[in-house]
Order: C-alpha cells, then sequence, then structure tokens
C-alpha cells in the first residue's frame, strides 16, 4: 500500500536558557 | 549576529549536548550546559540526523522520505539557530 507521509511542519523549538526558566523547566517535571 | 547555513553545510551536535525524549512533556529535548530546548516534531526528525557526515541537503532529501513538502531552507533556517544556541556545529 502506498505510504502515507506526513505534512511537513516547519521545524521550531522553545528555549528555556535563563536560570529562571531552566528552573520553571524543571520544576514541571 | 545572524548565522546563515548553506546547504552544503554538514551540522553535527556538538560535545556535552544530549537528545533525549522528554516522557511528561511527550516532547524531545535537547539539553546542554546552558540550557534546554523543546523541539517540535520536525526539528527532533532534523536533529537525529545531525550527525557530522550528511548535509543540510542530505537531511532535508532523507526527511522527504517522511515528510511530504520538506523545505531545505527550514532545515537550514532550524541547524543555524542551533549553531546560534551553540548545540550544533557545521563544518563547511
Amino acid at each position: 500500500l502506498p505510504e502515507v507521509k506526513r505534512e511537513w511542519v516547519k521545524p521550531d523549538f522553545r528555549d528555556f536558557q535563563t536560570p529562571m526558566e531552566v528552573t520553571a523547566y524543571a520544576a514541571r517535571s | 549576529m545572524t548565522t546563515v547555513v548553506a546547504l552544503d553545510a554538514v551540522p553535527r551536535i556538538r560535545r556535552g549536548v544530549k537528545c533525549t525524549y522528554d516522557q511528561i512533556r511527550e516532547a524531545h529535548v535537547v539539553l546542554f550546559p546552558e540550557g534546554v530546548l523543546v523541539l517540535n516534531e520536525t526539528a527532533a526528525s532534523v536533529v537525529s540526523l545531525c550527525d557530522g557526515v550528511r548535509s543540510v541537503g542530505d537531511i532535508a532529501l532523507a526527511l522527504g522520505d517522511l515528510y511530504a513538502g520538506v523545505q531545505p531552507e527550514d532545515v537550514a533556517e532550524l541547524v543555524a539557530r542551533l549553531v546560534g544556541r551553540r548545540v550544533v556545529d557545521v563544518d563547511g
């Protein structure tokens, strides 16, 4: 059967770089 | 300063950078000394192919097997942003 490809979505990321952001990220783990 | 990455540039993950899957957020993440990046699905696919062997163009071509409508410029732009975050190095 023909393979169904997923639709390309522009690659992106969210950035947690300041100590406060990293702490907030870790707190939700 | 904005980094521009050519399609023949060869990206590789820097030493000390770890790519993993966050079970709680159900998202791929990149852990590096300065912080954390939470990737969307296509970005995770790009990062997984940054092996120091394939060029940006090769990566876009490989992703064409998985995704319809891959834009090589999107891949180059993502790699440039990752270089800016000191997560990826490029040769070429």
